[in-house]
């Protein structure tokens, strides 16, 4: 893999201008007067920078603009200050139920992620070889053309469904809901669906008939026990759930973290199980086996509500604590404690649904087991435990029917949403190409199967690619593959704000205004209090960017979709969503931005809580039975990693996203690149010492290196721990590139989920070299 | 003993975990100031004794007292952050800050010996020509120093005194540094100042005027010596890293900068050939010459191993 | 008379830098410098090892070493107890940077030292300063010592422990670390790692 390594640069060719000319012309003359002006305001900054001193705070000229944030995927809702059409500073909205006033690192970094000098300022169209990274600048009017007839060209000779489109960030919908819609394309996915939570969506509409949503149902104000499964609080620095977490833990609620891991949450907790990678099902079973034979779970509940119980007890009769110890390498009466620990709070009492959870590819049945035992504990629809998230009222843009129904799913999604069980097919009549009822049963299109079809034709050729704020080369497993995907497809797009990794394989890049320069789609939040949110720019966009709702409009027009793109600007477009729920944008910026409506969070509110095939919680999965897969969780072990390899695990760090935030100066500074964690005992064994440069090879010979070795007490020994999204081979991301090194380049293989297409990803191991292997 | 790791994220260079407020400048400034201390009060006292025998310290204090004083404030001026901010130290006086003491002390030092300068020069004036232009302002600073004598010798003993201590009391004066916390620091810096002032004299004496400040040069290195260990018994005592602190030097990293240049180089060989030279009445010339220069590297090496060190010691 | 102090609880922080990002947006700190640092402690051996993360910022001591060194009196104390440095009148002369017991000045690039102000500047506004106000954690806490009602000394009396750093100085600092586990009582260990010094 020669290309593998060789880093991509972004070299920029300016466009050839008019020759040189002499004598005094208008453009000469136009300079004089422009250094005089540049004179002039030499002057006036002067005047200003007494005034400048004072903290903007103490200005009255401050101008406030409601928006939400997009540092990462969670969106809190913010208050964007400016003065002089320069942002000073972000807070959190008061009024908006997931910030509350306050935002995390990421969140307050804001401002130096927009003005992040790295950040792509002008349409570029390549002119080397893909991957090498030397581009000129171009016009937007020949960039979209360029696009909208490589498109069109494609869906000629192969149909719209050839052309894919993936993203990420907010602005997704614009391009993997609307525009791939409009155009035809079932295959658009997100990352945040098969990637991250799409195990634990199809579990919970398989076992309670409801999706968790984009935010997990947990009732924090009331709760009394909790227990995460990996979900590392603190390191995972979603602002809510560090909020909630710590004022339940204030409160007094009990907190029980399985993990190899001393995570920030696992140092928080009473107690902490560090637990065998990848045996969490086994545990969970424990519990069950705990809490069923002390009689420690909500009979009457169950009784009232579920199905398949007395199964249920029957399948998990000889997972003992002791059965589980061995295979957990867990104490067995750290898993009782922990069982009656949660078993005597319920229903206040909750083992939190994951968010990342593409973990083994068995991942569907481990979060069932999760779900299960919830419903020992009585938690679904209760106060205190899981409560019933509904959708705002809100209206989509009046615009004819889509040519195909979406299904990318993706952590945004509806949780009210029901999936149909037909496949949404193209216009003409293809659907998915990602295998789905083939190699796995259900759930939103998986991304990374979309690949393979990129290189081998098969079900049928994709050869064209719009990527969306996604990053192919740190997202996706195997980015090798997915280098040779890019290397063969027809046409490349990437829209996005940095010059990433895979930047350099586009054929046409769209630099896009950041979240602080636009406007986008409104979001309707399935909560307990439902709510709707809306993005205004706080300022206009820097250099020659654009907002996405403006470039999939231009393409959109260019590409015959006319009638989608009715609208003219986004302005008019969410007045008009808007009003069809009886407000406006002008009523929801008075409101501050955000509209809370009522939810209907408890059993009693609802008149189906649990809309399943049987209307019961599902114990026994009718569903997965009919299909052949085990009805009840079952503990498979999956495979060992080669003697002296250590599995690959990774995780959040708390001031950085994925692989999006460290080329942001205020962010890097602060962790510029990551170590691998390794267990001082084995560390010691192998005569490591505190942060010494090492490589890291994985089983099929992938290397990443030089990185510092973390020696620690706070992970098992059979492992190693990286923070994602570093070791970046992107030149013109000045601070990030060549800093750490990348879980992603390590992650070769991953496991289907046969259930929802999720990529298993923590299947990969890893030996440990004090020099770069050969 | 426990396994114990720490991370530390938001920091700021020079400050945490190490401690870099303070460069070169300082102890050489330091070392400076401790050795023109020494020209002023010998200067000072051997005019008032009128000890015609050494008419070459009075000499060597008044024409190059200011300049290496002078020498000593640029590189002081060097360190600060903002330079020109520095008419600040002059707009207030802060008892509570040995930095301001220091400012005024040095500002009137500077007055005290500009007169003197001036007045030598004046006396030199016939033969150097350039001087013209200012000879009125000579001939008045000649006439000042002639008429208050005395009371300008005194000036300069008790501001040499000043400032000897001073050196000293900057670092004392900073309880967060437990290697400077001793109330030996100033007097020994004082001493040490003497005895550097008393050598670089010796650079320009003969023998037999050397022979004369042999005694005064021994007991001066008997006192350093006795004050150098009382700071190192009182160096951060009564703290939690106090002993950490002394260990530093006797032991850690600084080491054989203090055992080797501070206590070897600048006390004990020097000691060992003045006595020499004292009891035999002669050495060679070249061994004459060693010891004050031993002296000067000493007396400079105390300056860079107690600031140094004292930065990396914490509470 | 007023006493403004902040009460940090060490069992509710989750180290998750909010508060270090918040502070130099809202004092506009060039890259590399920081009003505010968390130090991450881990002790013990696996299984059985204790983590805590503590926000290191200027301590606003009752009887602060810094202000009796300063020449030129940029550094002062004012009647409610805050600790400020007048960037006008400093002259870099690094004397209180040394005297900090805690390390937590620093020499702003523009050549006059800065340290955490307490955010003075919104004490008008009636808003808390930047790091109490952004924390996720509720961890943080500000107000009047000597108002018993005040949200800090409220946090400070429902505290099973109280700690201010290294006691033995004699400082009497103004921030209070509540609930913490290990400050004080561990020998200080050298960093591994150690990072924001460097320039973006
Ligand atoms: N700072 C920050 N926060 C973020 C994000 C970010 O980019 N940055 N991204 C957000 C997004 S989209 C997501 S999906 C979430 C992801 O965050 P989570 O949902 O919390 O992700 P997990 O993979 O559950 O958590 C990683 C933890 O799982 C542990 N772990 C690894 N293997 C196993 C195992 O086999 N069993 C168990 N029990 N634990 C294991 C690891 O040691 C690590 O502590 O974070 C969100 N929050
Ligand atoms: N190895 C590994 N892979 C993972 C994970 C992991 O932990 N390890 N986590 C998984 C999870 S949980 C998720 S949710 C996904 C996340 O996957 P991604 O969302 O792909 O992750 P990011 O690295 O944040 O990539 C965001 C991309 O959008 C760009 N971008 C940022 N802001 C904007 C914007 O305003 N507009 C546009 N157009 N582009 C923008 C960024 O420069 C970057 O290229 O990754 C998954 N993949
Ligand atoms: S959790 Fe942080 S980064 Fe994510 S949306 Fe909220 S404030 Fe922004
Ligand atoms: S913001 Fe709060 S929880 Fe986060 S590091 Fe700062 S004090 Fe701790
Ligand atoms: S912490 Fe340091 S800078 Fe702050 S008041 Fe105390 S001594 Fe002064
Ligand atoms: S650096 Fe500035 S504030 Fe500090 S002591 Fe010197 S003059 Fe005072
Ligand atoms: S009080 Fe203000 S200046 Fe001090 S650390 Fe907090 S945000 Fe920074
Ligand atoms: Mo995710």
């Amino acid at each position: 893999m020669p290309e593998a390594d060789a880093p991509t640069r972004i070299e920029v060719s300016p466009p050839p201008g008019p020759p040189p000319r002499v004598g005094i012309t208008r453009r000469s003359f136009l300079g004089l007067s422009a250094a005089a002006a540049a004179a002039m305001a030499v002057f006036g900054r002067t005047a200003r920078a007494a005034i400048d001193r004072l903290p903007w705070i103490q200005r009255t000229d401050v101008v406030t603009t409601h928006s939400v944030c997009d540092m990462c995927p969670w969106r809190c809702g913010i208050l964007v200050h400016s003065v002089d059409g320069r942002i000073v500073k972000i807070d959190g909205n008061p009024a908006d139920p997931k910030s509350r006033g306050h935002l995390c690192a990421r969140g307050q970094a804001g401002i130096s992620f927009l003005e992040d000098p790295d950040r792509l300022r002008t349409p570029l169209i390549r002119t080397g070889e893909r991957g090498e990274g030397r581009f000129r600048e171009a016009s937007w009017e020949e960039a979209l053309d360029r696009i909208a007839s490589g498109m069109l060209d494609i869906a000629e000779r192969h149909g719209p469904e050839a052309i894919a489109f993936l993203g990420h960030t907010s602005g997704d919908t614009w391009f993997v809901e609307y525009l791939a819609q409009a155009w035809g394309s079932p295959n658009a996915a997100k990352p945040s669906s098969s990637l991250c939570t799409s195990p634990r969506e199809e579990a919970a509409l398989l076992t309670v008939g409801r999706a968790i949503g984009g935010h997990e149902p947990v009732d924090w104000e009331g709760v009394e026990a909790i227990a995460l499964i990996g979900s590392h609080v603190g390191e995972d620095a979603r602002n809510t759930l560090m909020q909630d977490f710590s004022s339940a833990r204030a409160r007094g609620a009990k907190v029980v973290v399985v993990d190899p891991r001393l995570s920030t949450a696992a140092s928080k907790a009473d107690l902490w199980l560090p637990i065998k990678p990848g045996t969490d099902t086994a545990l969970l079973l424990a519990w069950m086996n705990v809490l069923i034979t002390e009689g420690r779970y909500d009979a009457e509940y169950l009784d009232r509500y579920a199905s398949g119980f007395d199964e249920l007890a029957a399948h998990v009769a000889d997972t003992t604590p002791e059965w589980a110890a061995p295979i957990t390498d867990l104490d067995p009466g750290l898993i009782r404690e922990s069982a009656r620990m949660l078993g005597d709070r319920r229903p206040r009492s909750v083992v939190v649904p994951g968010r990342h959870v593409t973990w083994y590819g068995n991942d569907t049945q481990r979060m069932r087991a999760v779900y299960i035992v919830d419903a020992l504990l009585g938690a679904w629809g209760r106060e205190g435990g899981l409560y019933f998230n509904a959708s705002p009222y809100l209206e989509p843009y009046p615009h004819p029917a889509f040519t195909v129904a979406g299904s990318a799913g993706g952590c945004s999604a509806d949780p009210g949403a029901e999936e149909s069980d037909e496949l949404p097919a193209g216009p003409t009549g293809k659907h998915r190409a990602d295998g789905v009822r083939e190699t796995f049963l259900r759930g939103p299109t998986a991304l990374q199967e979309l690949v393979p079809p990129m290189i081998t034709g098969d079900p049928y050729p994709i050869t064209g690619l719009v990527a969306y704020g996604i990053n192919l080369l740190h997202s996706i497993p195997d980015p090798e593959r997915t280098r040779e995907a890019l290397r063969r497809l027809d046409l490349v797009v990437a829209i996005d704000v940095l010059p990433q990794d895979h930047i350099a394989w586009a054929d046409v890049v769209l630099p896009e205004a950041t979240y602080l320069e636009r406007h986008d789609d409104l979001w309707a939040v399935g909560h307990k209090t439902p709510y709707i949110a809306m993005r205004e720019p706080a300022i206009p966009p820097m250099y020659d960017t654009k907002p996405g709702w403006w470039i999939a409009r231009e393409l959109g027009l260019r590409l015959g979709l006319e009638r989608w793109f009715r609208w003219e600007t986004a302005e008019e477009y969410l007045d008009r969503r808007l009003i069809s729920i009886g407000s406006s944008l002008d009523r929801m910026r008075e409101e501050g931005g955000i509209a809370v409506q009522d939810g209907a969070p408890y059993l009693g509110d609802v008149d189906t809580p649990f809309p399943t095939p049987t209307g019961t919680i599902e114990l026994v999965s009718t569903t997965l039975g009919e299909a052949g897969h085990a009805p009840l969780p079952r503990y498979e072990p999956i495979e060992e990693p080669p003697a002296g390899h250590y599995r690959l695990l990774y995780g959040r760090h708390p001031a950085h996203t994925f692989a999006k935030t460290q080329n942001t100066p205020v962010l890097h500074e602060l962790f510029p690149e990551n170590a691998v964690w390794l267990n001082a005992t084995e560390a010691a064994r192998l005569g490591f010492h505190q942060r010494q440069e090492v490589w890291l090879e994985n089983q099929d010979g992938a290397v990443q290196g030089p990185v510092a070795v973390r020696t620690t007490e706070r992970i098992r020994p059979d492992c190693v721990f990286m923070v994602h999204g570093y070791g970046h081979r992107a030149p013109g991301m000045t601070r990030a590139d060549g800093r750490g090194a990348s879980d992603t380049a390590l992650q070769t293989r991953y496991v289907l989920d046969p259930i929802c297409g999720g990529a298993g990803m923590r299947v990969n191991s890893v030996r440990i070299h004090t020099e770069a292997p050969a | 003993m426990t396994p114990t790791e720490v991370v530390v994220t938001g920091t700021n260079p020079g400050t945490h975990p190490v401690l870099e407020s303070w460069e070169w400048t300082i102890p050489a400034y330091l070392f400076i100031g401790g050795l023109v201390a020494g020209l002023m009060i010998f200067g000072g006292v051997i005019r008032l004794r009128a000890e015609h025998r050494l008419p070459k310290a009075i000499v060597l204090l008044d024409w190059l007292g200011l300049p290496i004083l002078g020498a000593g404030l640029v590189l002081l001026w060097l360190d600060l952050a903002n330079r020109w901010n520095a008419w600040r130290f002059f707009t207030t006086f802060r008892w509570t800050s040995a930095m301001s003491w220091g400012s005024w002390i040095l500002l009137v030092t500077g007055i005290v010996l500009t007169l003197r300068l001036a007045a030598r020069a004046q006396g030199a004036a016939g033969r150097i020509r350039l001087l013209g232009r200012v000879r009125p302002l000579l001939r008045w600073a000649g006439r000042v120093v002639d008429r208050f004598q005395t009371a300008v010798d005194v000036a300069t003993i008790v501001l040499g005194i000043a400032l000897g201590l001073y050196t000293g009391v900057l670092l004392s004066q900073i309880a967060a540094r437990p290697l400077w916390d001793s109330a030996f620091l100033a007097p020994l810096f004082l001493v040490s100042g003497i005895a550097t002032g008393g050598a670089f004299l010796c650079l320009f004496l003969d023998g037999r005027q050397h022979r004369l400040l042999a005694p005064v040069s021994i007991g001066a290195c008997g006192v350093e010596i006795a004050l150098l260990t009382g700071y190192l018994v009182t160096a951060g005592v009564g703290f939690v890293t106090g002993d950490p602190a002394a260990e530093l030097l006797l032991t850690g990293d600084y080491a054989p900068a203090f055992w080797g240049l501070v206590v070897g180089a600048g006390l004990i060989v020097p000691l060992l050939i003045e006595i020499t030279e004292l009891v035999r009445r002669h050495v060679p010339a070249l061994l004459a010459r060693t010891a004050p220069t031993l002296k000067l590297v000493g007396g400079a090496a105390l300056r860079f191993v107690v600031v140094f060190a004292g930065l990396e010691t914490v509470l | 008379m007023t006493r403004y102090a902040m009460a940090v609880d060490v069992d509710r922080c989750l180290g998750c830098e909010a508060c270090l990002v918040a502070c130099s947006v809202e004092n506009r700190l060039p890259l590399g410098s920081h009003r505010l640092r968390i130090r991450e402690t881990a002790t013990g051996a696996f299984p059985d090892v204790t983590v805590e993360f503590r926000v290191e910022q200027c301590f606003h001591c009752a009887e602060a070493p810094c202000v009796g060194v300063c020449p030129t009196g940029a550094t002062f104390k004012t009647d409610d107890g805050i600790v400020l440095v007048d960037p006008d009148r400093c002259t870099g002369c690094k004397a209180c940077v040394t005297a900090c017991p805690y390390g937590m000045r620093y020499v702003h690039p523009r050549g006059y030292v800065d340290k955490c102000t307490f955010c003075e500047h919104r004490r008008g506004t009636g808003r808390d300063p930047a790091c109490v106000e952004t924390c996720p954690a509720g961890a943080r806490v500000f107000g009047d010592l000597d108002d018993p009602d005040s949200p800090v000394s409220e946090a400070i009396a429902a505290a099973d422990r109280v700690d201010v750093l290294f006691p033995n100085t004699d400082a009497e600092p103004s921030l209070f670390y509540l609930n913490a586990r290990l400050v004080n009582t561990l020998a200080e260990t050298a960093p591994a790692t150690v990072t924001g010094g460097e320039h973006g």
